[in-house]
């Protein structure tokens, strides 16, 4: 049961993150005026930021979904989610409204909600939890990191 | 060859050792996605064609007048697609 579960919120979670990446990727210049809209980096670190979350959600994503060091990237995933959601809250109070550019041009083609507001403090706050449980949880299934485990103890 | 054995799960390891081992192992791997991401990042902003533009161009603030350092408030022309 907590195998199931761990793989449903791995699939989920990687799954959604992958498509997140690929979609700023494909626009990273979109990714950076949305950076800038934040007001909060100077412009060479936005212009880092920009090339490199994007592909980091994307190998920590594909990570979650092949089940390859899952854990380590839950746990990365849920640390972005906190420094995500402390940007959120700092827009807010400094009453800037804009887009949270989470999703990048999958927003735009699927009207997802993007701005950055209560809801998205909300979304990310229940991304952590279940990242977190996949941190937590002992077994998943489909599990390239099990695989590959059971194939070393195996041969020995 | 001998494979060293390092449990998965703080719950599996029977002493304080083997969880100290095992969260070492997790800031490792998690250091190593880090790098990994970044090294994938910079070789493809480096080789697509719609590669941003990292480092400041200290050239065009002098054309422009503007003090090294000193950023442009005009938009970004040529952000995208800039042949390197």
């Amino acid at each position: 049961m907590t195998a199931a579960l761990s793989f449903l919120f791995r699939a989920l979670m990687g799954g959604i993150f992958l498509l997140a990446g690929l979609s700023k990727i494909a626009d990273p210049a979109r990714f950076l005026l949305t950076l800038r809209g934040f007001r909060i980096f100077p412009d060479i670190m936005e212009r880092f930021l920009a090339v490199y979350v994007p592909w980091l959600e994307l190998l920590l994503g594909l990570s979650l979904v092949l089940g390859l060091l899952y854990r380590a990237s839950a746990l990365l995933l849920s640390l972005l989610n906190v420094l995500f959601i402390a940007a959120i809250l700092s827009v807010m109070a400094r009453g800037i409204e804009i887009d949270c550019g989470c999703f990048g041009l999958l927003a735009d083609a699927l009207k997802l909600p993007d701005a950055a507001d209560w809801r998205a403090v909300i979304r990310n706050s229940v991304f952590i939890g279940l990242l977190l449980a996949v941190y937590r949880m002992n077994n998943t299934m489909l599990s390239l990191e099990a695989y590959l485990r059971r194939a070393d103890a195996k041969k020995d | 060859m001998r494979s060293i054995r390092v449990c998965f799960c703080w719950r599996q390891c029977p002493t304080g050792r083997g969880r100290k081992n095992n969260m070492k192992k997790t800031i490792q791997e998690m250091i190593a996605l880090l790098v990994l991401s970044a090294v994938l990042a910079l070789l493809y902003n480096a080789l697509s064609p719609t590669s941003l533009r990292i480092l400041p161009r200290q050239k065009a603030d002098i054309h422009s007048g503007t003090a090294p350092g000193e950023t442009q408030q005009a938009p970004d022309a040529g952000e995208q697609g800039t042949p390197q």
